[in-house]
């Protein structure tokens, strides 16, 4: 056996690739009488144990708040369809003859013997302008334009309920948790605040100039949130455990996602060191992640002045802070510039941001406080 | 009642991932992201740019997810996006990868060092030195731990290409590190 043979069959071996053993003894003891075989071995060995390039938390920060932006792209492109669904619905009902046809004030209509359904007039001025009308639905609109008025007031009226329908849809898909949660509907964008105390609601002075707080604010059903120590966590992936070591480190009172009765459910520490926590609960032990912002690289993580104990709660701020009775964040908090989304943030009254930041309601769905109607409160997680 | 807490596998975090938890994907990323980030490093020899990578690479898995159908490994698909994500940012221009010449390396001795720091950067340019295709089944093989057959598949070529890129690699490395192997002989 020659050396680069010999070298072969042992860099081979050491990547886990099938070598004969007796073909495999024959090169090492090759290598132990060779002087090059025995440094090529020494090589190996050094190469191997060297340390490799190891990604610095920064990066792995940067890399997190990259996905999670390109999480909020996506559901937004899935927001701007199904508003396409909307639109191409709407559009249906407007294309039949008659929709549009709505009596002017000058004009009264004629009395009717029997009163007409509700009519679709058009698309409403927050949708975009409606796609080109596909020439199966003007064949249908033809088609349409033959029968007699009964028939076609009755097919209106189907067509208005079936718009009607998928628009209650859209609404119950967005606000019952599934998986669009947290995603907000056109239709959410007009609801008025919702929530626990400490909401949006600035009266006269809500149409002034916020920093960050939005007109009409985007409010959701909460995420499913625990708190564990006043941090708000988000269930992740569930572990398997085996019988040794990690010792608990407290309780959370939750009812999980059961509807059931609120629970201690035991907490551990995590296997990953990024501030996240295992609950056990009815599905085995699951990892929770802390919900973070981050802002010049720090990360700041919600802090619930409330108890949430069911899934659906949105976090308050903190009792020790007043609500804010302006869009500006005063008294209680000044403004303080902006995180790693472009979210404007406050710092408490005379304290450094170092000690933690405030974030106004209004923020965008793909906002981590994005649908909470409080103002809400990070704390610091490094 | 203590427990020792265990990850779940890869393809159960992707599972999980699938169904909107964030957290299994973020699991994901804290498994492999020094693996992605490595080959960056070593790709382009410069952090910014393995930086840039990294976040690009995890993107494109986060964004294809989906129709990943576990034929192949994770890490074996990994592998490739992140070999994909360099080749397309060094086509475009976007970062460069300056060529390091061998010859400049030799007399380097890693036996004359002392220390994790010093060693790795010794290895780590010599890496770079290194050819494109033997770093790459180097890559493949050491970073990613894929078998020789799952790293052919990525790279295009035999199995045994890939062998005799990561012999020659080793070769090279060792030699170029002072070990006594001559490269060649």
């Amino acid at each position: 056996m020659d050396c680069l043979e010999a070298q072969a069959l042992i860099s081979a071996a050491h990547d886990g690739e099938k070598v004969e053993p007796k073909i495999l003894a024959d090169a090492v003891a090759h290598c132990d009488e060779c002087e090059d075989c025995r440094a090529f071995r020494a090589g190996l060995a050094y190469v191997d144990a060297a340390p490799t390039p190891v990604a610095p938390p920064a990066v792995i920060d940067a890399t997190l708040a990259a996905i999670a932006a390109a999480a909020a792209e996506r559901a937004s492109a899935e927001r701007f369809e199904a508003m396409q669904r909307e639109v191409e619905l709407l559009v249906a009902a407007d294309a039949l003859p008659g929709a549009a046809e709505t009596p002017s004030p000058e004009q009264p209509a004629p009395a009717e013997a029997t009163p007409r359904p509700p009519v679709v007039t058009g698309r409403p001025e927050w949708m975009p302008a409606a796609p080109a009308r596909p020439e199966w639905l003007t064949g249908i609109a033809n088609w349409f334009g033959t029968l007699n008025d009964s028939v076609k007031w009755a097919g209106i009226g189907a067509a208005g309920a079936l718009a009607a329908t998928a628009l209650i849809a859209l609404i119950v898909v967005g606000t019952s948790g599934g998986p669009n949660a947290g995603v907000s509907t056109t239709a959410e964008r007009d609801m008025s605040s919702q929530g626990t105390g400490g909401g949006l609601s600035y009266g006269t002075s809500a149409g002034a100039a916020a920093p960050s707080a939005a007109a009409n604010p985007v409010v959701t059903t909460a995420p499913d949130y625990v708190v564990f120590e006043s941090r708000v966590y988000t269930p992740g992936a569930l572990l398997a455990d085996s019988s040794t070591a990690t010792p608990t480190i407290g309780t959370v009172k939750t009812a999980f996602a059961t509807g059931g009765g609120v629970q201690d459910a035991a907490v551990y520490g995590s296997p990953i060191k990024d501030g996240s926590i295992v609950i056990s609960g009815p599905d085995g032990f699951r990892l929770y992640s802390p919900v973070v912002r981050r802002l010049s690289s720090k990360r700041y993580q919600l802090i619930a002045g409330n108890a949430v104990e069911r899934f659906g709660t949105w976090p308050t701020l903190p009792t020790r802070f007043a609500t804010p009775q302006s869009p500006d964040g005063s008294p209680t908090f000044a403004a303080a510039g902006k995180d790693s989304l472009g979210v404007d943030v406050f710092a408490a009254a005379g304290q450094p941001l170092a000690t933690g930041l405030a974030v106004a309601p209004g923020t965008s769905a793909s906002d981590p406080a994005g649908g909470n109607p409080n103002w809400t409160w990070w704390e610091p997680i490094d | 009642m203590p427990r020792k807490i265990v990850a779940q596998s890869d393809a159960e975090l992707i599972v999980a991932a699938n169904r909107g938890e964030m957290g299994a994907f973020e699991t994901l990323v804290h498994a492999h992201a020094n693996a992605v980030y490595a080959h960056a490093y070593r790709f382009f020899g410069d952090p910014q740019a393995a930086q840039d990578a990294t976040q690009e690479v995890w993107v494109n898995v986060y964004n294809s997810l989906s129709g990943f159908e576990s034929r192949s490994a994770f890490t074996t698909w990994l592998f490739r996006v992140t070999r994909n994500v360099c080749l397309d940012m060094l086509r475009s221009g976007r970062r460069v990868a300056p060529p390091v010449d061998p010859i400049t390396l030799h007399g380097i001795a890693a036996s004359d060092t002392s220390g994790d720091a010093v060693a790795r950067v010794d290895l780590e340019t010599a890496l770079r030195a290194l050819s494109p295709e033997d770093r790459d089944a180097f890559n493949a093989v050491a970073l990613f731990g894929l078998p020789y057959a799952e790293a052919a598949s990525v790279l295009g070529v035999p199995a045994g290409t890939v062998k005799s890129r990561v012999f020659r690699a080793r070769r090279a490395l060792v030699a170029l590190l002072g070990f006594g192997a001559k490269e060649g002989a």
